[in-house]
């Protein structure tokens, strides 16, 4: 089972390396196989815990479930032309509970402890000094009410090379990243063919 | 001109890029046929990560989260592993959830499957350790799970047991239990950070994919993130110190070269747009 497996994904893995070189019905085929099967997983997933957090225990007599299905069904009101409306409570308690939570730890974490950070920055090296002139530089280029004179203009030129160097780290990260995924593909496709 | 012979800079310029690919897959295959390693240098971060789990005393329970793609799984696969393997040899209690991605589960199978089973076996389910299974709700399940005991959170586990009549849950009940957090994020990356690390005061470490980096080192820098074990070149990295070689040193190597290539491949791109440039101005003048 393994084997066949294994042979189908060395497959799969060609012809969508084919596309680089030339566009064929079968890497169309494949990339509406891997949407289903993503499609598919998910939605085994979401039946999955809809059964066993809802429909098992409001089966052996826990109510509290109830609601949340009620709410969760309200959802499909979409799909009515006079009912439509109820849908908009369900979104608006998903929405207000996740802005909620994720505002309350965001502020503490992506904010006030980065800023706190920053500030404790002993200034006794060349590196911790470049870093703040970089990041008040940075900053200065969202500056959008006012525009600067000189010489609070050049601060902008830099923050704009600052933005721009982090932007190629990042790229060149994401290289990396699927370089990575590449190699290992590749290595798996030579000791499926028995090269390796 | 149209009647010209393009000059050899012109066809350079104007090269299909399929060659570059054939050239790319070439250097791949060479570098994948014949094994090398180059020596890497194990980073403070992974080593942060590596000193954490040693410095556990028996019987810390450590929650590893799988957030990740199962689509990532050959770059975020080998840190994983790595650290899972380091946290079998300790004696510790360990809760394996996916609260991201639904698929980051199959990453949780993905990497219990390429440990070392020998370490593996030596462990048993329900008293070692244990897969919760997936708690939708990305962020908001972080946060239930930082403030709900996990029985009411997994009634079952991911295999169908009662969670109450496993032992490890008398040991484990809430995050009160927990020494340490290990998350292979995807996508957005602070959900523990923001819900176990801050609150809680609990360590925070990333397994993570090299795509990633730019955006956590900040929150490694500011001391909010202990550590973090990075791609394939992180897996090398901890490998080395836990003595377990894996592949990922073989494909951090492969990405140097590949790096290098890229490298080359720029360099040359401008020089022959310079070339060129002055090429045309050459001909702008002589007309």
């Amino acid at each position: 089972m393994n084997l066949i497996g294994d042979w189908i994904a060395a497959l799969i893995f060609i012809i969508i390396m084919s596309y680089l070189f030339i566009e064929t019905r079968f890497f169309k085929a494949i990339t509406f196989v891997v949407i289903g099967v993503a499609v598919g997983h998910s939605a085994v997933v979401a039946i999955n815990t809809i059964v066993s957090r809802c429909i098992k225990p409001i089966a052996v007599g826990n109510i509290a479930p109830i609601i949340p299905v009620i709410i969760g069904l309200l959802l499909f009101s979409q799909f009515s032309k006079n009912y439509k409306y109820l849908g908009r409570y369900p979104i608006g308690m998903i929405v207000g509970v996740t802005t909620g939570v994720s505002v309350r730890g965001m502020v503490e974490t992506d904010l006030v402890n980065q800023i706190i950070a920053t500030i404790k920055l002993p200034v006794n090296n060349i590196s911790n000094i470049i870093f703040i002139i970089c990041l008040v530089c940075a900053l200065s280029t969202f500056i959008f009410t006012k525009k600067l004179s000189k010489p609070w203009s050049y601060a902008q030129n830099v923050g704009r090379c600052t933005l721009m160097l982090y932007f190629g780290w990042m790229f060149g990260s994401r290289f990396f990243m699927f370089t990575g995924i590449l190699i290992d593909r590749f290595r798996f496709v030579l000791s499926v063919f028995g090269i390796l | 001109m149209m009647g010209e012979e393009q000059s050899v800079l012109e066809k350079l310029a104007t090269i299909d890029r399929r060659v570059l690919y054939v050239i790319f897959f070439v250097v791949l295959l060479l570098a994948n046929v014949f094994k090398f390693s180059l020596p890497i240098v194990v980073h403070p971060e992974a080593k942060a990560v590596y000193d954490a789990i040693e410095e556990l005393h028996e019987g810390s329970s450590v929650i590893y989260s799988c957030d990740s793609d199962i689509g990532g799984y050959s770059e975020s696969g080998p840190p994983q592993v790595a650290v899972m393997n380091h946290l079998l040899m300790r004696p510790l209690k360990i809760i394996i959830v996916a609260c991201g991605e639904p698929t980051g589960l199959l990453v949780a199978l993905n990497v219990l499957r390429d440990v070392d089973q020998d370490l593996l076996n030596k462990k048993e389910y329900g008293v070692d350790y244990v897969l919760l299974g997936f708690l939708p709700g990305e962020e908001s399940a972080v946060a239930a799970l930082a403030s709900t005991p996990f029985e009411k959170l997994f009634p079952f586990d991911y295999e169908g047991n009662i969670l109450s009549e496993l032992p490890i849950i008398n040991e484990v009940r809430s995050s009160e239990d927990i020494s340490l957090v290990l998350d292979a994020p995807y996508g957005d990356i602070a959900f523990w950070m923001r819900h176990w690390g801050a609150p809680l005061e609990i360590p925070v470490a990333f397994l993570m994919t090299t795509g990633y980096l730019p955006a956590v080192m900040p929150f490694y820098q500011s001391g909010q993130l202990l550590g973090m074990v990075v791609g394939s070149p992180g897996g090398a990295e901890y490998e080395q110190l836990i003595g377990k070689i894996g592949t990922s040193l073989q494909t951090t190597s492969i990405m140097s070269v590949m790096g290098l290539l890229c490298i080359a491949c720029m360099i040359c791109a401008n020089v022959i747009t310079f070339f060129r440039k002055e090429e045309k101005n050459k001909i702008g003048e002589r007309r």
